[in-house]
């Protein structure tokens, strides 16, 4: 998997809850990468300790599917993407083209 | 929001969930554990002095990558003056935390990799002085607080990298995949990490051709799974623990006294955007020396004399207290203790004004070697002789005093108000006394005698940056000696 850098070294990804893009975020290139690897070698999402929070992950293409075990709401999960993200360096973005997605669902 | 407020940088730390042991536990919060609270509140004080108007001309640098202003904390330095005011603010922020000036490695750091990178692109043709700049350019603007970690492990010290029977000693390569790079092992001895947005990691020394896989420098994000951090813990953190917040009981109550931590690299992944060497062992050593330049400039003759400067007045204030502050003696024994600190910063200010381009062409420039390292190694020894006048002058009440809280207790305090009261009240001898004993009795000797390198390693650097022959050669000639 090679994942390049656009022009400002820059990359945004965007978190997609249900058919709706719930947030972006900016990052150095590289960062959905991480947050692959994380998802799926470590099996651990970036910021959370506990055991068996990443229920199945799955990447196609430029897109990585999440589910989350438990029951949370969209916005629990937007809650959860938020801190993971921001525990590898993305940060709220006011909205760019997203080159990255990130779908979230909840286990139950 | 090229800068940050200490609120804001605050704000997200509160996001921030790195896994962090502190004695015997997993610290959920890094602001609700007394303990790596004080390391994340003393940044947070290095973000608001960029705030002061006053201390504009220090903190705050204009980008070259951006031309905004930016944090001096994450400027390369560009000419003499940059040099000149990098040092200024060690001296400035040790004057106002008294702790590790938590951002000050990563700055370090990042201008020995601003070198050495561009270096490396020039030599072989890389792409690390591009990735290098995309990464400063975003901690630039998000005015990301950044340390460095350098110190390996090491285990045994007869045997090279490779020859360890635990790999881990030394941080190295597991894997190289298309997308980035993963690594394991061990940092040790490093300040401040766990509050950093970021860590700039560069090698722990020299390396030889054959030690590529330990030829790796990276920045790597405060929470990615597979690191962790584990804290140093000593009497000065169970105190600071047993007190929890009556801070006032402490020496040094908002900041405390240096908070380091081992970190844990457990098969992390690093993506190539954010690797700036990795495997060129020709270029390990430089960079650490690059860096140790730096460092042994601001570490050594700046950072400590800003303690030193609290130390001062501290022990004229325990002087004053008990009436001896005429005495021709302790008079004599404080403008000691300016003399030596006040050597090593001329010795900083020496290094900044030697300063020069590194290497040629680059734009980066960085202090004067011998400067810096006399600097560091004037410290080192001058430090302890600092803070054993302190403790000289402070009395054996520096050590013998009894808690500050004990002053109201209503069976004790009154006696103790009698026993300790002299030329000032009781409440201001103890409360001095017990700052003079966190320098005197914690843990900054041995420090600084051993931060930006032991004193072994500026005492090799004199001998490898000193002209003797020279010096024979001039001996010889004022004497009308003959060559040989």
């Amino acid at each position: 998997m090679v994942l390049k850098e656009n022009e400002t070294g820059l990359e945004i990804i965007g978190v997609k809850i249900g058919d709706r893009v719930y947030g972006t975020y900016q990052g150095l290139g590289g960062t959905f990468a991480t947050f692959v690897d994380c998802c799926l070698r470590k099996k651990a999402l970036p910021g959370f300790h506990e055991k068996g929070i990443i229920a199945e992950a799955e990447l196609k293409n430029k897109t990585l599917s999440l589910r989350l075990s438990g029951k949370r709401t969209q916005d629990e999960l937007m809650e959860v993407m938020d801190i993971a993200l921001q525990n590898i360096g993305a940060y709220p973005d006011k909205g760019g083209n997203a080159a990255f997605f990130i779908e979230v669902k909840s286990e139950n | 929001m090229a800068l940050v407020t200490s609120k804001e940088y605050l704000d997200s730390v509160k996001k921030l969930k790195p896994k962090v042991y502190v004695g015997g536990k997993w610290v959920k919060n890094l602001l609700e554990n007394p303990i790596t609270k004080s390391m994340v509140m003393a940044n947070a004080a290095i973000y608001d002095l960029a705030q002061q108007p006053e201390c504009k001309e220090i903190m705050v640098a204009t980008s070259h990558l951006t031309g905004e202003p930016i944090n001096r904390n994450l400027n390369v330095a560009r000419n003499i003056h940059d040099l000149d005011m990098r040092q200024e603010m060690a001296l400035l922020t040790s004057q106002t935390v008294g702790t590790c000036n938590y951002r000050c490695v990563g700055c370090d750091a990042l201008n020995s990799l601003a070198a050495t990178t561009w270096e490396m692109d020039r030599d072989l043709g890389t792409k690390y002085n591009e990735r290098f700049n995309n990464w400063l350019k975003m901690a630039q603007s998000k005015d990301l607080a950044v340390s460095g970690a350098i110190t390996d492990a090491k285990g045994d010290r007869k045997k090279r990298p490779s020859q360890q029977e635990d790999r881990d000693a030394f941080l190295h390569l597991v894997e190289k995949r298309d997308d980035g790079i993963v690594v394991r092992g061990y940092k040790v001895s490093q300040s401040g990490a766990i509050g950093a947005h970021e860590t700039l990691v560069l090698p722990g020394g020299g390396l030889k051709d054959d030690e590529g896989i330990f030829s790796l420098s990276f920045a790597v994000q405060n929470s990615v799974p597979g690191l962790s951090y584990i804290c140093q813990y000593n009497a000065y953190s169970a105190e600071r623990e047993m007190f929890g917040d009556e801070t006032e009981e402490l020496g040094n109550p908002i900041y405390g006294q240096r908070e380091t931590s081992t970190m844990v690299f457990d098969n992390v992944f690093i993506p190539w955007e954010r690797v700036f060497l990795c495997g060129e062992t020709k270029y390990a050593g430089r960079m650490v020396t690059r860096f140790a330049k730096a460092h042994r400039m601001n570490c050594g003759g700046a950072c400590k004399v800003g303690f030193a400067d609290v130390i001062i007045g501290g022990t004229m204030l325990a002087a004053e207290y008990i009436g001896v502050e005429k005495v021709p003696h302790i008079q004599e024994k404080i403008i000691d203790m300016v003399r030596l600190s006040e050597t090593s910063h001329a010795c900083a200010i020496a290094a900044a004004m030697r300063g020069r381009e590194e290497p040629k062409g680059s734009g980066v420039f960085l202090p004067d070697d011998l400067f810096g390292n006399a600097a560091k190694l004037n410290i080192a020894h001058g430090f302890w002789e600092i803070i054993k006048n302190a403790g000289d002058i402070g009395g054996g009440l520096v050590v013998t005093m009894p808690r500050l809280k004990d002053l109201e207790d209503p069976e004790v305090g009154p006696v103790l108000k009698k026993v300790f009261g002299a030329a000032a009240p009781a409440e201001k001898r103890l409360k001095v006394a017990k700052f003079l004993q966190h320098w005197s009795s914690g843990l900054h000797g041995v420090g600084t005698w051993h931060g930006a390198g032991a004193p072994q390693t500026q005492r090799f650097m004199f001998t490898v940056l000193t002209d003797f022959e020279k010096k024979k050669k001039m001996a010889k000639k004022l004497m009308g000696m003959k060559e040989d």
